[in-house]
C-alpha cells in the first residue's frame, strides 16, 4: 500500500515522469521467471537449434525496447550511427541497464572484419543453469545474444549474433562470447561514412590544380562524377577560379 | 577437525535424488545407498507419527557408536542428510548451506526436471566448496 498515494499522484500515465526507476530486481525472480521461459520454450521445440531461435527472439523484442528506451532517456532522442558507437552503447550502456555492470570486454574479432565480441565471465542469465552433456554447445546466452540483435537491429545495424561457451585458460567455467557479426550494408556504410574526409581532400586537390587552369566545368564534372550517395559540403574561395558568367549558369 | 562420510538428499516421495561419498574407507555400493535413502525416509515417517509430542517434525539427529546422521527437512519434504563422525560440529548450519545451493543451482535450472536424480555441472562445484573443512569450520561463527 506504500505506492497509492503515488499512483494517485499521477493518475494519467502520461503524466508520469519518465524516471529512471528502480534499478534492482530479485536475482530469484529474474531466474526463476528466465528458467520458466526456457522450460516452455522446450516444450515447444523438437531440437536445440530451433530452442535457440526462440530463445534469441524472445531476447530481440527485448532489445528493440530497450534501445528506444535509452535512446531517449540517457541519450535524448540521439541513437549512435557509428559503429564503434554503437558496439560501446550495447557494451557499456545497455549492459549496466540490464545486468548492473559494464560487459567484461569487448574485442574485434581477429580473423574477420566484420565480427565483435561482448565477452562476460558470467553471464547474468547463465549464473544458476548447468548445461547437461547431452545438449553439447547450446547456451542460453542466447536470449542475451537476441537482446543485443534487438538494440542493434533497431539502431539500423542488422547483424547476426550468437552466444558461445569459451573455455578459459585456469578457470573452471568457460565465458561466454556474444559474437557479433555485422551485415555487408553496415559495413559498406561505415566505409563511405569514413571517406568524406579524402574526397574532400582529393577535390581541394582538384581545386587548386583547377585554380591555376581556371576550369570551372571539370570541377563540376568531377562532382558529377563521384557517388551520389556521398555527402559533402565543399566551400569555394570566390578567387580560387576564374569564373565566366556562361560557366556558371 | 572431524570428517563428513556421506551426503544424500532424497525426494518428498523416498527416492534417492543425490548422494555423494567422502569417505576414504568403508564405501557403499548403489544399492545400499538407494537402500539406505529409503529406510530413512520410512524411519523419518514413523518417528512423526510415534512421538509424544504434538507437532514434531521427524528425526534430526541419529547419535551412534560409530557414526552421527543429521537430518534437514525442506518445507516440500525433501530432505538433505549427511552421515558424519560422532561429534562433528555445525552439522545443521552445513545442511542450510546445502539447500540453498540446491534452490540455487538445482531448482533455478530449467533443465532440471523435479523429483529427478540432480545432475547439474554448478550445483556439484559449489557443493565441493562448500563441504570443505575449512569452510565448515567458518559455519560455526
Amino acid at each position: 500500500m506504500i505506492g497509492v498515494g503515488k499512483i494517485k499522484q499521477y493518475s494519467n500515465v502520461l503524466d508520469k515522469p519518465l524516471s529512471k526507476g528502480k534499478q534492482e530486481v530479485s536475482s530469484s525472480a529474474f531466474a526463476f521467471l528466465f528458467s520458466e521461459l526456457v522450460q516452455y520454450n522446450q516444450t515447444q521445440v523438437d531440437n536445440i537449434a530451433e530452442l535457440e531461435r526462440r530463445l534469441e527472439d524472445a531476447g530481440y523484442a527485448v532489445g528493440a525496447r530497450v534501445l528506444e528506451l535509452l535512446c531517449h532517456r540517457d541519450k535524448g532522442n540521439r541513437r549512435e550511427t557509428r559503429l564503434l558507437g554503437i558496439l560501446s552503447f550495447v557494451h557499456s550502456t545497455v549492459w549496466k541497464v540490464l545486468f548492473g555492470k559494464v560487459a567484461d570486454s569487448l574485442e574485434k574479432g581477429t580473423e574477420h572484419e566484420d565480427e565483435y565480441m561482448i565477452s562476460e565471465k558470467e553471464l547474468l542469465v547463465n549464473r544458476f543453469i548447468s548445461i547437461p552433456k547431452d545438449m553439447g554447445t547450446f547456451n542460453c546466452g542466447a536470449f542475451v545474444a537476441g537482446i543485443v540483435r534487438g538494440v542493434l537491429d533497431g539502431a539500423g545495424f542488422p547483424a547476426v549474433v550468437t552466444a558461445h561457451f569459451v573455455p578459459m585458460e585456469g578457470q573452471h567455467r568457460p565465458r561466454t562470447t556474444i559474437l557479433i557479426k555485422f551485415g555487408e550494408e553496415v559495413l559498406r556504410r561505415e566505409a563511405r561514412l569514413a571517406v568524406p574526409c579524402d574526397i574532400i581532400g582529393s577535390l581541394f586537390d582538384f581545386c587548386v590544380c583547377s585554380s591555376e587552369h581556371g576550369n570551372f566545368n571539370d570541377l563540376v564534372k568531377a562532382i558529377i562524377a563521384t557517388p551520389v550517395d556521398v555527402k559533402y559540403t565543399i566551400s569555394l574561395h570566390p578567387n580560387s577560379f576564374d569564373l565566366g558568367q556562361d560557366e556558371l549558369s | 577437525m572431524a570428517a563428513i562420510y556421506s551426503l544424500y538428499i532424497i525426494n518428498k516421495s523416498g527416492g534417492l535424488i543425490f548422494y555423494k561419498d567422502y569417505g576414504s574407507s568403508g564405501r557403499m555400493d548403489t544399492n545400499d545407498s538407494l537402500r539406505v535413502a529409503s529406510l530413512w525416509h520410512s524411519m523419518h515417517a514413523i518417528s512423526q507419527q510415534l512421538s509424544p509430542t504434538v507437532g514434531c517434525l521427524g528425526i534430526e539427529l541419529l547419535e551412534a557408536d560409530t557414526f552421527d546422521l543429521h537430518c534437514f527437512q525442506s518445507l516440500t519434504g525433501t530432505k538433505f542428510f549427511v552421515v558424519c563422525e560422532p561429534g562433528t560440529q555445525h552439522m545443521e548450519g552445513l545442511l542450510k548451506v546445502i539447500y540453498e545451493l540446491y534452490t540455487d543451482y538445482v531448482l533455478k535450472n530449467p533443465f532440471y526436471e523435479m523429483e529427478m536424480p540432480i545432475r547439474c555441472e554448478l550445483f556439484d562445484i559449489n557443493l565441493s566448496q562448500a563441504t570443505q573443512k575449512d569452510r565448515v569450520a567458518l559455519l560455526g561463527r
